[in-house]
């Protein structure tokens, strides 16, 4: 954003040597200004000033009490999000002093955590478009085998679907993935996905992932359908 | 009588039939969690931990409190989640999606069933087995469900201690106490926020958003 409109969007925002107090509080080149600039220029809109009012509520207070290990952490972190994440998690109080909703919340933020690492695990993902061009095929096709269940597609809310590219081998998609995509009716893709990442009693504790790329796919299919009529126990 | 059996036989004795066996009585409520679209009393015939290999009777599971049934339903080993500067740290993982498809229902007896208790090391070597029972792959532990179904007693169920581990005691009941089950749905697990609590507190369950 140019200089000149930060400027103009920042009516009652203060600004260095417009305090009478001498000393610049907040220098405009300062990437805080930057930010508080937008904040302000957000704030016109009413829905948007609602909700940014309460996300300042919750920074507010979850920085204000943050210990230095917390920041440490936070300012370690490899994204903003990240570091917004790190902040608010260590503001809500330990599960057996938290209230019910705050036991909740503090799952959803460690579960933005963890849906950023499954993206990232075993090589990541690619986007439809991505896929086709790894398969010859279209956008369209890549969708229309989404839909009917033969590649497994990870939505990303209006980023649309993210494809786990471990599910593709020298000439296309694995024939197993299909199969365990069906076994693990009736569970969506997420959870599909986190029964092949995540370490299985009856492999030894080996993943299931690691079981069908050592060709061991009928004990796989065997779990997944046990998984998803009864569960683990 | 069990002398000539080694300590680890997955196979149950011969003589099992002429076995007192460990009975106990249950009572209601246990608690299940299914998909929300199917019936809540659904007597599954292929797969579980005590199902029949022959599939000529089936079993409902059920647990004794609601975050049992939550564990034993969706809960994967930990372990995904690795390394100190993840949130998501130690966790186990359940989509938000999940806690719209599955359901929690309430099941009921008009009458305590009668079950087999394998809670206990003394009932799990009454009948022959041991611990490792329990933990076993299921192909070993199905094994058990049709000399214990078929037993003169008629036992009405089995109940034994879940791998999900924390003193969660879970239920399979026989089909042949049916008549005797009434099974009320009480909605998507995305409502019931005690249980979700308790889950996350009990589990380190993490709820990623789909």
């Amino acid at each position: 954003m140019p200089r000149r409109k930060q400027a103009a969007n920042m009516k009652g925002v203060p600004r260095g040597g417009e305090t009478g107090q001498g000393a610049p509080v907040l220098p405009t080149s300062d990437a805080l200004y930057t930010s508080v600039a937008t904040l302000v220029e957000h704030a016109r809109e009413p829905l948007r000033r609602a909700i940014l009012t309460r996300f300042l509520r919750a920074a507010g207070a979850a920085v204000g009490q943050a210990t230095p290990t917390t920041l440490a952490r936070a300012a370690g972190a490899d994204s903003d999000v990240a570091a917004v994440l790190a902040t608010l998690e260590a503001a809500i109080p330990e599960p057996s002093n938290a209230s019910d909703d705050d036991v909740i919340t503090k799952a959803q933020l460690r579960g933005l955590d963890a849906r950023q690492r499954v993206l990232e695990a075993e090589g990541g993902t690619l986007s439809a478009e991505q896929m086709g061009r790894r398969l010859r095929l279209t956008r369209q096709a890549v969708d229309l085998r989404r839909r009917n269940r033969r590649l497994i597609g990870l939505p990303v809310g209006r980023h649309g679907y993210r494809y786990p590219v471990w599910q593709l081998g020298p000439t296309g998609i694995w024939p197993w993935v299909p199969q365990v995509i069906d076994a693990l009716d009736p569970h969506d893709p997420w959870q599909q996905v986190f029964f092949l990442l995540s370490p299985h009693p009856d492999l030894k504790g080996e993943r299931p992932l690691d079981a069908v790329r050592s060709r061991r796919i009928d004990d796989v299919l065997a779990l997944a359908r046990t998984y998803a009529a009864y569960g683990l126990g | 009588m069990v002398s000539d059996r080694r300590p680890y036989d997955p196979t149950p004795p011969i003589d099992l039939a002429a076995r007192t066996l460990p009975l106990t009585t249950i009572e209601s409520p246990a608690w299940r969690v299914y998909p929300g679209t199917h019936d809540p009393s659904h007597f599954n015939k292929q797969d579980g931990r005590f199902n029949d290999p022959q599939q000529q009777y089936g079993v409902v599971y059920a647990a004794a409190t609601e975050v049992g049934a939550f564990a034993e339903r969706l809960l994967l080993a930990p372990g995904l989640f690795g390394g100190p500067t993840s949130l998501a740290a130690g966790g186990i993982p359940v989509s938000a999606t999940a806690l719209q498809t599955f359901s929690l229902a309430a099941i009921t007896f008009v009458r305590p069933l009668a079950c087999v208790d394998l809670r206990t090391p003394t009932g799990l070597v009454q009948i022959g087995a041991g611990p490792w029972l329990i933990t076993a792959p299921h192909s070993v532990s199905k094994q058990w469900s049709r000399p214990i179904f078929l037993h003169p007693s008629a036992p009405e169920g089995i109940v034994w201690s879940s791998r999900a581990g924390q003193g969660v005691v879970s239920l399979g009941l026989h089909e042949r106490a049916k008549p005797k089950i009434t099974a009320q749905g009480l909605g998507p697990l995305i409502g019931q926020r005690k249980l979700l609590a308790e889950a996350i507190r009990e589990f380190d369950v993490i709820i990623v958003p789909t």
